[in-house]
């Protein structure tokens, strides 16, 4: 069912009445500039918002700014770091527009969404738990040793997001190509247009 | 305007730089030194954003501007050698395609600006501890920069991305500028866009290239008035309320600035 709004996203959504009339799907992976535009502004954007998130995250290890106060870095920080993340859902959220097939089938995409997925837990777990006792630890330069690995995981987390997306532009796993059964079932080749194909088909 | 034009006989040094060790090994592993590559600018222009932007009066402004930049200086210097590192080994397997890039020059000229800019220059502004050199080393810095932003201008099919650097600047006059005036700025920005989108998509038809490019340079033009004419109006007010120079509100802009272009030079390398 995901595959099929897929399917529509990519090839009807927009469509002219023309045969040859692009969706808007096709139109923006077409576009002379945009589509260049778009992903270069997610690749800058990650500057700020990664850049900021790795201070945030080092002076919580009792790393860097050690003089300052947790909460000051929180309260100043965080909303450069919001933004930087808004600018990266929204111009990430077009890059997958363009190709949305391309990145269902890719197992570095769905990698990386898990890993998002970690990310955001780890969130949780810093405000629901960690963010209680803040004002025991907030002005040490090194806080407890839970607040320091979720510092921690923090870096490590979003630095696997990262490595992830960077490899998304490889093809080295790309459905069609013969892969292991562990790959193939991973990235749902059997229902892409190219296909499953098993390594020993091809390695008899 | 490439490295190809510029140093034509070094063609064979070129080609043969991919036989030589360690090019050789990191093309087989080319995608992992572009992450390590890609984290040591994320670290560098993080680092840089922030002592940056506290000069700009924004960030961590309960505590003096020095305190965040002895506190961010270290990641800055990790970030600045992994980054020239990585950024000169993977260009070694890559020469040949890097060499006839303007886009590449461009990147390669703003790295040197942004190295000038980090090392010698924001740390005695952002100490308030200037000495008698600082100016001739912003002199040099600012020139690279902008011989680097005129090469993507000049460019061709690069010079799109100079449009990341004027999107860059006006995200960061965005959050300098503050109250009443951040909404008028902010919608200012927003309609100049959208006009450009309409003389883009809507006004020309597609095969109109050159008016297209018209309207492009007109209206990056008055992004760039608009922008430029709140950054002075706000630097006066924070010189007004006792904050920094004219001088460091400068350094501070290009600070991010000449990595943005380093960074946008580096993908549009992959787009023409």
């Amino acid at each position: 069912m995901l595959r099929s709004f897929l399917v529509w996203l990519q090839t009807s959504l927009g469509k002219g009445p023309e045969e040859f009339d692009p969706s808007w799907s096709e139109a923006l992976l077409g576009s002379l500039n945009f589509w260049g535009l778009l992903e270069g502004t997610h690749l800058i954007s990650l500057m700020l918002f990664a850049g900021v998130m790795l201070v945030i995250d080092l002076r919580l290890m009792g790393v860097a700014l050690k003089t300052v106060p947790n909460s000051i870095i929180t309260r100043r920080l965080l909303p450069l770091v919001l933004g930087g993340f808004a600018i990266m859902v929204i111009t990430g959220t077009a890059l997958f527009f363009a190709k949305p097939l391309v990145y269902y089938h890719n197992i570095w995409f769905r990698l990386k969404l898990v890993f998002l997925v970690l990310a955001g837990l780890n969130i949780l777990w810093f405000h629901l738990v960690l963010h209680k006792t803040q004002d025991q630890w907030d002005a040490l330069e090194r806080p407890p040793t839970a607040v320091r690995l979720s510092g921690l995981a923090s870096i490590t987390v979003w630095l696997l997001v990262i490595i992830m997306g960077r490899f998304i532009a490889y093809n080295w796993y790309e459905c069609g190509k013969p892969q292991t059964a562990f790959i193939n079932q991973v990235q749902a080749c059997a229902t892409s247009e190219q296909g499953a194909v098993a390594i020993e088909a091809a390695h008899p | 305007m490439t490295l190809s034009e510029l140093f034509p006989a070094l063609q064979p040094f070129v080609a043969h730089l991919v036989k030589v060790w360690p090019a050789y090994d990191i093309k087989a592993n080319f995608a992992i030194w572009e992450v390590f590559h890609i984290v040591s600018v994320l670290t560098l222009g993080g680092a840089s954003a922030l002592a940056s932007l506290r000069i700009l009066g924004v960030g961590l402004v309960e505590r003096p501007i020095e305190e965040t930049y002895r506190g961010v200086s270290r990641l800055i210097t990790i970030g600045l050698v992994a980054t020239t590192i990585s950024g000169l080994l993977i260009g070694m397997a890559n020469a040949e395609r890097l060499y006839d890039s303007a886009a590449f020059l461009a990147k390669f000229i703003a790295l040197i600006g942004g190295i000038v800019l980090s090392f010698k220059v924001l740390g005695p502004v952002a100490l308030n501890e200037p000495r008698s050199d600082t100016r001739l080393w912003a002199g040099l810095g600012l020139g690279l920069w902008a011989l680097s932003v005129l090469i993507l201008a000049t460019g061709g099919l690069v010079t799109p991305g100079l449009l990341h650097v004027l999107s860059a600047g006006s995200l960061i006059v965005l959050v300098v500028v503050q109250g009443r005036t951040r909404w008028l700025y902010g919608a200012g920005c927003l309609v100049i866009l959208a006009a450009m989108s309409v003389a883009t998509n809507l006004l020309f038809k597609p095969e109109d290239m050159a008016s297209i490019d018209m309207a492009n340079i007109v209206l990056s033009g008055v992004w760039l008035a608009w922008v430029l004419g709140f950054a002075v109006v706000r630097g006066r007010a924070i010189i007004k309320d006792g904050g920094p120079s004219t001088f460091a509100q400068t350094i501070a802009y290009a600070q991010i600035l000449v990595w943005v272009t380093a960074a946008a030079g580096g993908r549009w390398i992959a787009f023409a």
